[in-house]
């Protein structure tokens, strides 16, 4: 999630902090704000607002299957919780650009973190982790899963009797919804008691694999883990156990369908996660450049920006190439002017000293006059051809030094005119 | 032989400055004779960042033809050799770059490892600096304009026959809007060398005018850039790890056997 990192309201280990309880204190407290957590190189956060769960990312991972790993991240003793405060508004603007996180209106976040903290009240000390898993999936709470719960639990029925069902009765009720109950096998006990002889050893294996692999059943391992401590909280412990045999065969032992499903869903998670790996592969060179919007420099710009690198510097075969080129072009325009029979230029740089410096001396033989005109007006004349002399030298400096202006006024140019 | 190293970024404000001058000290508490040299006439902050400022001669008088290189070396903190840069970046301009050649031979006779801290951008000066030395390192932030800037420089470098080291990833932070050290590899095509964390303890230093691999040898930082240092003259680096009271209260929970 993209997600401002400020200060932390409260930093915390994993062995240190009651997850679960600090997710309902943040829902008294109607916070707004987040949660990181930090579990090794990976990263987990859970956005609130108004102390709801809004939405939820760790690493690839999104919305539920989130709370499901940071869940599994809480086994870590060096998970690092962070709890941020954000104001409300801000929680807004976050959601809004982290749309893909959101969690789904009717995702019961609470529901399952209550049944996470179920077996810590567990009053017979059993131990969960014992029970077997269910079927594990990647989505944690969805439609298929609590359908195999209410099927669990109809199962019960006969073997525990009445009083055993109340407690997965109000569970089925919270979370079962009609559709679910219409998707509700009747021959699945019959189907079951078929395949389980078979399939169970096989099953067993792919489930702890698939387990491994994903690090998911928590939440499966806690409704199971529920429906025990119902029928145990009404039953003795031989009978509780009793009732631990059951829930691990049903949990173990899904119809053939839903073994297919699960196979299918195997396949899926591979071909996924192979994908997975190919986006996470190094991509090509050109495609990283591409995606950034990085632009390779073509050979013309290097050798454009290592001329600029020349510039500032002379050789003495540059200097004697500026020399001649000055040379030329201020002859030319002063061949220009009318009446100028000749004209003699000499440019001469100075690149010893600390800047770069010049002498140009001009000599102009203009044009000679009759003998009333040069008393009338011959030094107005001569006065206007030095100007226009002067200002050719300085235009034809400043367009040979563009890059250094400066240098211009280091130049001395004089001008004679015969 | 001395290894002539310049440190450059292409885009200006990743940090070079303050890597070169702390690698610099590292290389000098390693025993290594090392200079660093302050060619980032435009933002001579090499001397802030050590303390140093405010020398009456610099690079730029010595260029100049003003003074001889031996008067603008300066002993800094850890026994590093200094050569500020001075102020004047247009005297430095008009100056001919043959010049700073000869200033470098000079330089490289007195040291083991000459450090030049280059300036930002491809501009003559960049350029004189890159070209001068024999080996580079590029200091990048793993940000895009970053990379783009670094990735010219490298090519620039290569062209003109410099050799490059590797690359440090500066500031980086474990945050998914940012280029991945794979990533930077990879449009580089240069291995990255060193991942230096972003760490408020730089700027705490730099306001002190002292190195941090001095003032704050424990932190993150100053470990990254004593093993870069460490790895540029082969030597073995054992990383001070800093005071964790979480981890000692957790160690003497433990002994107490809370859990």
């Amino acid at each position: 999630m993209e997600i401002p990192i400020t200060r932390p309201s409260m930093v915390s280990y994993a062995d240190e902090v009651n997850f679960s309880e600090l997710i309902e204190n943040l829902l008294k407290k109607r916070h707004n704000g987040f949660i990181r957590v930090t579990s090794g190189s990976e990263e987990g956060y859970i956005l609130f607002k108004e102390g709801q769960q809004v939405a939820a990312s760790y690493e690839r991972y999104s919305k539920s299957d989130a709370v499901a790993m940071i869940d599994s991240a809480m086994e870590n003793d060096d998970t690092v919780i962070e709890v941020f405060d954000l104001r409300s508004s801000y929680v807004d603007y976050i959601m809004d650009v982290n749309k893909p996180y959101l969690m789904e209106p009717d995702y019961d976040v609470y529901g399952v973190i209550k049944e996470l903290r179920k077996p810590e009240d567990n009053e017979l000390g059993i131990d969960v982790k014992s029970v077997p898993q269910t079927e594990p999936q990647t989505e944690p709470v969805t439609g298929t899963e609590k359908t195999e719960t209410v099927t669990g639990a109809e199962d019960n029925e006969p073997i525990l009797g009445e009083q055993e069902t109340e407690p997965q009765e109000e569970f089925e009720s919270s979370k079962a919804t009609e559709e679910e109950e219409e998707l509700l096998p009747e021959s699945v006990v019959g189907e079951e008691e078929e395949l389980l002889p078979e399939s169970e050893t096989e099953e067993k294996l792919d489930l702890e694999d698939l387990k491994e692999k994903f690090d998911i059943g928590t939440i499966d391992d806690a409704r199971a883990e529920f429906d025990l401590k119902a029928d145990k909280s009404s039953k003795g412990t031989e009978e509780s156990s009793k009732g631990t045999k059951i829930v691990s065969e049903i949990s173990e032992s899904p119809k053939e369908s839903e073994t297919k499903t699960t196979e299918q869903s195997i396949q899926d998670e591979e071909s996924f996660d192979e994908s997975e790996k190919q986006e996470l592969k190094p991509a090509d060179r050109s495609e990283l450049m591409e995606k950034y919007g990085i632009k390779e420099i073509n050979e013309d710009d290097v050798d454009d920006i290592l001329e600029s690198y020349k510039g500032g510097s002379l050789s003495d075969d540059d200097v004697e190439k500026i020399e001649l080129n000055l040379m030329n072009k201020i002859k030319k325009s002063i061949y220009g002017i009318p009446k100028v029979k000749g004209a003699e230029v000499m440019v001469f740089l100075d690149n010893n000293g600390r800047e770069l410096a010049g002498n140009v001396n001009i000599i102009i033989e203009y044009e000679s006059k009759g003998f009333l005109s040069r008393l009338l007006g011959d030094y107005k004349d001569n006065d206007h051809l030095r100007r226009q002399v002067m200002n050719i030298v300085q235009i034809e400096l400043k367009k040979g030094f563009r890059k250094y202006p400066k240098v211009f006024d280091n130049f001395d140019i004089k001008v004679e005119i015969g | 032989m001395t290894r002539v190293i310049t440190v450059a970024s292409g885009k200006g404000g990743v940090g070079k400055t303050t890597i070169t001058a702390n690698l610099g000290v590292a290389l000098s508490t390693y025993g290594e004779e090392t200079i660093v040299l302050d060619a980032d006439v435009a933002m001579a902050n090499l001397e802030l960042i050590l303390g140093m400022e405010g020398k009456s001669i610099t690079l730029h008088d010595v260029l100049s033809g003003e003074a001889s290189i031996d008067e603008a070396i300066y002993e800094g903190p850890g026994g590093v050799k200094v050569v500020p840069a001075g102020i004047s970046l247009e005297g430095l301009r008009k100056i001919k770059l043959d010049r700073l050649e000869e200033v470098l031979e000079k330089l490289v006779e007195e040291s083991d490892i000459l450090l030049i801290d280059a300036p930002a951008g491809l501009e003559k000066d960049a350029l004189a600096a890159i070209a001068a030395a024999q080996e580079m390192i590029l200091v990048t932030t793993p940000e895009v304009p970053s990379i783009s800037d670094a990735l010219k420089t490298k090519i620039i470098a290569n062209k003109l026959g410099v050799d490059i080291i590797g690359v440090v990833i500066n500031r980086e932070q474990h945050d998914k809007t940012f280029l991945t050290i794979e990533e930077i590899e990879t449009i580089l095509e240069v291995p990255v060398i060193s991942v230096i964390p972003d760490d408020p303890e730089v700027s705490r230093a730099a306001a002190f005018g002292e190195p941090l691999v001095i003032k704050n040898p424990k932190s993150p930082t100053s470990n990254a850039i004593m093993q870069l240092g460490a790895d540029l003259i082969g030597q073995e680096y054992q990383p001070i790890e800093p005071d964790k009271k979480g981890v000692i209260a957790k160690l003497i929970e433990g002994l107490l056997g809370r859990r």
